[in-house]
């Protein structure tokens, strides 16, 4: 997977831009507050090419940043908030950098694209928003043929409308070649698809976001065969579940991937030994049950501990939702650390193919993942550890890397003071 | 700066009635120092849960370095072969050669000679320190360590 940046600007916390590196593992620390799951909403508003720049997904769930007032950042100093912000991305591409920004501004309370500036070695584009006009300009740049340059403009939806293809669809069929005849001209309209391809690659930061809320649903001790879709609460894990791993899945491949999965993680979180789905009658459509194997026993899943069904979506979504980024809030939740630990060694398995971002407070889970850096099994290059602190100048992002043998490198001093003083205060406790 | 904490000295550093070490204390829980540990030591740490405890915060914040056992236990072997080691402490000097490090805490009286002997430490030399009136130590510069 190519390297990715995320670019935050002048969103809640985040004073001034924030270039932000994401790498195969990146897992997000600090204190409450400092900007951790704003930062994980705005990878998820940038990862959905449908919506992003134009109408940017801040409150999908399980992320809900509000409106523009709630957004945009508001310095101690400052009584109203910044009069605009921007969120992007920047990303390797085969003969360079992609850098894609847009900007925003509040309209009626609520998020109104300013300006989407993005360059690439195919070239560059950039729109501006002047209430319901729009303008642009797109360069297209080719190995076999001088760069040309056209420009468009014109009326589009406003807030209200929920405008299905881009702006940009609509405005480039009048663009007109820059010196050249008035729209719409034939010569322009055979760059329209170009136009159109350099969109495409330039809104996209290929990360598929598979975002997991940070409290998964309670288990049920029957679920029913009904078509669930994606939530971020796992609530569509069970069917997905019964689908795969039910006897005779024609998805056997995945089955015995899944399975295999499931069962290694749960043997070595101590959780489980083994996951089944049993049906309650023969019919299709029959309700279900999760089943686990604890020590000799099989039970349904309602009755072990917590832990099993909090984690239980974020092993499953792994797995199904390979080759996308996973953004992971807090998948430590219920479980005892031996098992927080397991989930380190899982996900550095799992980030073989996926992409993984991590919001976390379980010293185990990282603890582990520096083990597997250590032991060879992950490169150190794969890894690294944002630390995201809270300052008088707003949040400050904290790039930490490890080297071959898991040692954190250019960790600032300010970084776990907390804890080593703790530490020493518990251990003087007979001295003082 | 990297600093080798002997074992026989490691829980005076986490005891805070210990004013002899407060220095080393607080000046690894400042960023200061780097502790570095591999090897012999390691495994003589590994005794003692508080002294774990002390390092693994020290690991999770940057300020410990764990080498890898294999390189400080052949340097040690290579020094047990030389026979220029007085003491039994082979390993302290191992890690200081194998890291950079140049200083040792420590209050056993072989170890520190071995340990400032240009024979076996040089470029720059190795210093040592048992007491607060050495914390000016402390305040050296960078050799390079790692």
């Amino acid at each position: 997977m190519s390297a990715v940046e995320i670019i935050v600007e002048n969103v809640r916390s985040f004073f001034g831009r924030h270039e932000i590196p994401l790498r195969q593992i990146t897992l997000l620390v600090g204190e409450n507050s400092t900007g951790k799951s704003t930062f994980l909403a705005t990878i998820a508003a940038l990862a959905s090419p449908e919506r992003y720049p134009e109408r940017p997904a801040f409150n999908e769930p399980p992320f809900n940043l509000g409106s523009y007032e709630t957004i945009a950042s508001r310095r101690p100093e400052h009584r109203r908030a910044e009069e605009t912000f921007a969120i992007g991305f920047r990303r390797q591409v085969r003969d360079g950098l992609l850098v894609s920004v847009a900007t925003y501004r509040g309209r009626s309370g609520q998020v109104e694209m300013a300006e989407f500036e993005a360059s690439s070695p195919r070239g560059t584009l950039r729109l501006q928003r002047h209430q319901d006009f729009m303008v642009g300009r797109a360069q297209i740049v080719s190995s076999d043929a001088a760069p040309v340059t056209l420009q468009f403009g014109g009326s589009v939806p406003g807030q209200e409308m929920e405008s299905r293809l881009p702006s940009i669809y609509y405005l480039v069929q009048n663009a007109k070649l820059v010196g050249g005849d008035t729209p719409p001209s034939e010569e322009a309209s055979k760059h329209i698809p170009d136009v159109v391809n350099l969109w495409a690659d330039m809104v996209n930061p290929r990360l598929q976001a598979v975002p997991l809320a940070p409290i998964r649903s309670k288990p049920s001790r029957v679920y029913e065969q009904l078509d669930t879709p994606f939530r971020p609460e796992g609530d569509h894990i069970p069917i997905r579940l019964a689908r795969i791993l039910r006897r005779g899945s024609r998805q056997r491949e995945r089955r015995t991937e899944l399975s295999q999965a499931l069962d290694t993680f749960g043997q070595e979180s101590g959780l489980f030994s083994h996951v089944e789905v049993r049906k309650l009658s023969p019919s299709p459509t029959a309700p279900f049950e999760i089943l686990v194997t604890v020590g000799a026993q099989r039970v349904n899943i309602a009755d072990v501990g917590y832990g099993v069904s909090q984690v239980l979506p974020v092993v499953a979504e792994s797995v199904l939702a390979a080759h996308g980024t996973l953004l992971l809030q807090q998948p430590e939740v219920h479980l005892h650390p031996k098992a927080q630990a397991a989930l380190g060694t899982f996900l550095c398995g799992i980030a073989v193919q996926s992409r993984i971002v991590v919001e976390t407070h379980s010293d185990f889970l990282i603890d582990r993942i520096r083990q597997e850096v250590a032991s060879g099994r992950v490169s150190p290059t794969k890894v690294l550890i944002l630390y995201f602190e809270r300052s008088e100048a707003g949040t400050q992002v904290h790039p930490i890397h490890l080297d071959s043998e898991g040692n954190l490198v250019d960790a600032p001093l300010s970084y776990r003071d907390f804890f080593m003083e703790e530490e020493l205060r518990l251990l003087s406790r007979g001295s003082q | 700066m990297c600093l080798i904490i002997d074992s026989c000295v490691a829980h005076r550093a986490v005891n805070m009635a210990d004013p002899d070490f407060a220095p080393v204390r607080d000046s690894l829980s400042a960023g200061e120092q780097v502790l570095v540990i591999g090897g012999q030591l390691l495994r003589e740490y590994k005794k003692y849960r508080e002294i774990v405890r002390f390092v693994v915060e020290l690991d999770r914040r940057g300020r410990a370095r764990i080498v890898r056992d294999e390189r400080v236990d052949a340097e040690t072997q290579r020094i047990t072969d030389s026979g220029l080691c007085g003491s039994n402490d082979q390993h302290l000097v191992a890690l200081a050669r194998v890291t950079g490090a140049r200083l040792l805490c420590t209050s056993d009286g072989a170890a520190a000679h071995d340990f400032t002997r240009k024979e076996l430490l040089d470029h720059p030399r190795g210093k040592v320190y048992q007491k607060s009136a050495h914390r000016h130590l402390l305040r050296g510069g960078c050799f390079g360590c790692l």
